[in-house]
């Protein structure tokens, strides 16, 4: 028999189940979702560079997240001291960095002006808003990028694979 | 929307933690000084709502 998992939540997505200390705390939120705070990081489709940002406070909300240094090697956003700070971390190395994508009409553009640094150990994250201009908001994938099938579902159709 | 009106050098207090000064008004502008606790974020309005909306097309709203 399995045991029951901490925090079970009947999400759009499907049946999410994780250990309380699996949790992802975004205290502050998300700007334009200041009460999603607590979150799950889970595969997409079994294979990278995509996974599912997933809310435990909203049964409808869920983001697809990615690495952007795997597609944009040279992205190196500014993060300063604070930020490493909110998220209980001394060094950048302590800290991991994703990027929202957005599908919409089957295109894909990843989020690089407004990055989430996420610290996996200390379960915390925040979404730091870079100087405008430093990078993109809508930032198209790289010609011959390879994502994983299915993707032109986005996050308002799929499901999460179980 | 609470709406004061201070001089210049005059100051408000938000919460327990956040002073926010007018440090010179004119020329349909205004200097605002903000002191608060790093952990607050404090961005210009238009840069805020960018990022707002570009999370709610991420999130297929």
């Amino acid at each position: 028999m399995s045991e029951a998992k901490d925090v079970v939540v009947e999400h759009r997505l499907g049946r999410i189940e994780v250990e309380e200390a699996d949790v992802l705390h975004f205290e502050s939120g998300l700007p334009g979702f200041p009460r999603a705070c607590r979150f799950a990081v889970l595969p997409y489709d079994g294979l990278g560079p995509l996974f599912w940002l997933v809310c435990l406070d909203d049964a409808q909300l869920a983001f697809v997240v990615v690495d952007p240094r795997l597609l944009f090697p040279d992205y190196s956003p500014q993060i300063e001291a604070h930020h490493l700070h909110e998220v209980a971390a001394e060094t950048l190395g302590q800290a991991e960095i994703l990027a929202m994508a957005t599908i919409r009409d089957k295109e894909v553009t990843v989020n690089l002006a407004a990055p989430l640094l996420m610290n996996l150990e200390a379960r915390r994250g925040v979404q730091v808003i870079l100087e405008p201009g430093e990078y993109p908001l809508r930032q198209p994938l790289p010609e011959a990028t390879k994502m994983p099938a299915g993707v032109e579902q986005g996050p308002v159709e799929a499901k999460i694979q179980p | 929307m609470l709406v004061l009106t201070r001089k210049n050098g005059e100051s408000l207090r938000i919460g327990a933690e956040v002073r926010l000064t007018v440090l010179s008004a004119g020329g349909g502008q205004v200097r605002i000084g903000i002191e608060a606790p790093r952990s607050l974020a404090i961005h210009r309005e238009e840069v805020f709502e960018r990022i707002e909306e570009a999370n709610r097309e991420a999130a297929g709203a």
